[in-house]
């Protein structure tokens, strides 16, 4: 976790801290951000809700708050699952087979999307 | 080498308290025996006091001053100047006197303090107004405004909260000087969007005022700290509601541009508190919701006028050269007093 200590800052210097962070972060992870005032609190989660991270914060005592940004993986497409060897893919199975070559190209087509 | 100051912190009109600490104070004043040549007092949150002294003569009083919000002192003077003139502008009168209010630290160059106030007096020359005096304590922090007095004539005053359902809304300026201040405070504005923005606050609201005049405006109030929301709120008063077309307002683009990279004022934020639930947005980008709630400084002038008049006095007011448009309409009471579409 990378901590920024935002104290005594006004706005918009906790977020442009923060943002800063978060680049340094380069990727997943978490962000704590100390700052002096609520209106602070709110620009800082407003940030997180535009940008999908997950926010919470909390009062830890007056005059100090205490704001974690949690910055998660980015979405992957979805990705092809690992070869299975042919005799464990159902249609592919087709292929291994000694009639294969006898069946018409259509059938044939309908074997291709081997992996499943 | 030009003397400037060493640093801002969130000056302008982001400096404001927010309107829901004024309420609670304001309302718990003595009001002492009533006037009725009081005209405007400060139960209308109206730009300015206004005080019938003859059947044709009122006099309008108004005082505004707050820290720098741009480097040069030069210019923070020629913008507190001008800000603190719009609101006799905005009441629809004529500025006569000024006086200067001044907060500077003991140890700072005194050079910086004159070039802040040549800017002022400059300004003061423009308005067609007279810089009489001032006062000024040493601080911690340099600020800067005027006392601003001016006349207008008792029934030819701009109220701000005297709107008619049906009314057409026209702004005089873009919206997002404070954005761009903001961005230019951590270094993230363009020098053509500082320039811009620079530009807008340094334009007096006079001749806006002065075409006016010739059509039947119903209300008046320029657009400040409260940014366009909140004084659009105190312009309906609880009366009425308003319909506000997000993609008319005038804008500058780089402020839609820093709005997304959350360089945003606290100021902002302490609007769109004490707005709440009163503002309902449909469809609109976040980036322009900030811009609604962004407090500017030395705003525009945000007019309600029958809605035939509304294109005559925007054309008129686009050929002074004002980047106006008729951005809205007064409508019934809604549930939400202003709702913002596309």
């Amino acid at each position: 976790m990378i901590h920024v200590n935002a104290m005594g800052d006004a706005c918009p210097i906790p977020v442009v801290k923060t943002k800063n962070a978060i680049a340094q972060l380069g990727g997943p992870g978490s962000v704590e951000t100390l700052v002096d005032n609520e209106i602070a609190v709110q620009n800082l989660t407003k940030m997180a809700n535009q940008k999908g991270y997950a926010v919470r914060s909390e009062k830890l005592e007056p005059g100090k708050f205490r704001v974690v940004m949690t910055v998660g993986e980015r979405l992957k497409r979805k990705q092809m699952p690992e070869k299975k060897p042919a005799w464990l893919c159902r249609k592919a199975r087709r292929k291994t087979r000694w009639w294969y070559s006898l069946l018409p190209p259509w059938e044939r087509a309908a074997t291709n999307w081997v992996r499943r | 080498m030009e003397p400037s100051i060493v640093f801002c912190r969130g000056g302008g009109c982001t400096a404001k308290l927010g309107a829901g600490v004024l309420s609670h104070v304001l309302e718990k004043l003595p009001k002492g025996q009533p006037d009725e040549n009081l005209l405007i007092g400060y139960d209308s949150r109206d730009d300015a006091a206004v005080y019938k002294l003859t059947d044709d003569l009122a006099v309008v009083q108004t005082l505004d001053f707050f820290p720098p919000m741009v480097d040069d002192p030069y210019l923070f003077g020629q913008i507190a100047a001008t800000n603190a003139l719009s609101d006799i502008y905005a009441m629809g009168g004529e500025v006569k006197t000024a006086l200067n209010i001044v907060c500077f630290p003991e140890n700072m160059d005194l050079n910086i303090l004159g070039r802040i106030l040549q800017g002022g007096s400059e300004k003061v020359i423009e308005a067609g107004g007279i810089l009489a005096g001032g006062h000024s304590i040493a601080d911690d922090s340099v600020k800067y405004g005027l006392s601003v007095t001016g006349i207008v004539h008792p029934e030819k005053i701009y109220p701000n909260n005297a709107c008619q359902l049906g009314d057409a809304l026209i702004l005089t300026k873009k919206l997002g000087v404070g954005i761009i201040c903001t961005a230019g405070r951590v270094g993230q504005a363009s020098p053509e969007a500082m320039d811009a923005a620079i530009a807008s606050m340094t334009t007096l609201n006079k001749r806006a005022s002065q075409i006016c005049r010739d059509f039947p405006v119903h209300a008046c109030t320029d657009v400040t700290g409260f940014g366009l929301i909140g004084h659009l709120l105190e312009m309906l008063d609880g009366r009425y509601s308003a319909q506000i077309y997000a993609d008319r307002v005038p804008v500058f683009s780089q402020a839609l541009e820093y709005a997304d990279e959350f360089l945003l004022t606290a100021a902002a934020q302490r609007n769109r508190n004490h707005a709440g639930e009163a503002v309902r947005f449909e469809n609109v980008p976040f980036a322009m919701e900030e811009v609604l709630f962004d407090p500017q400084t030395s705003g525009g002038l945000l007019i309600a006028l029958p809605k035939e008049s509304a294109p005559a006095l925007e054309e008129k007011l686009q050929a002074a050269g004002l980047p106006a448009a008729i951005v809205g309409t007064i409508t019934e009471k809604m549930q939400e007093a202003i709702l913002v579409t596309k």
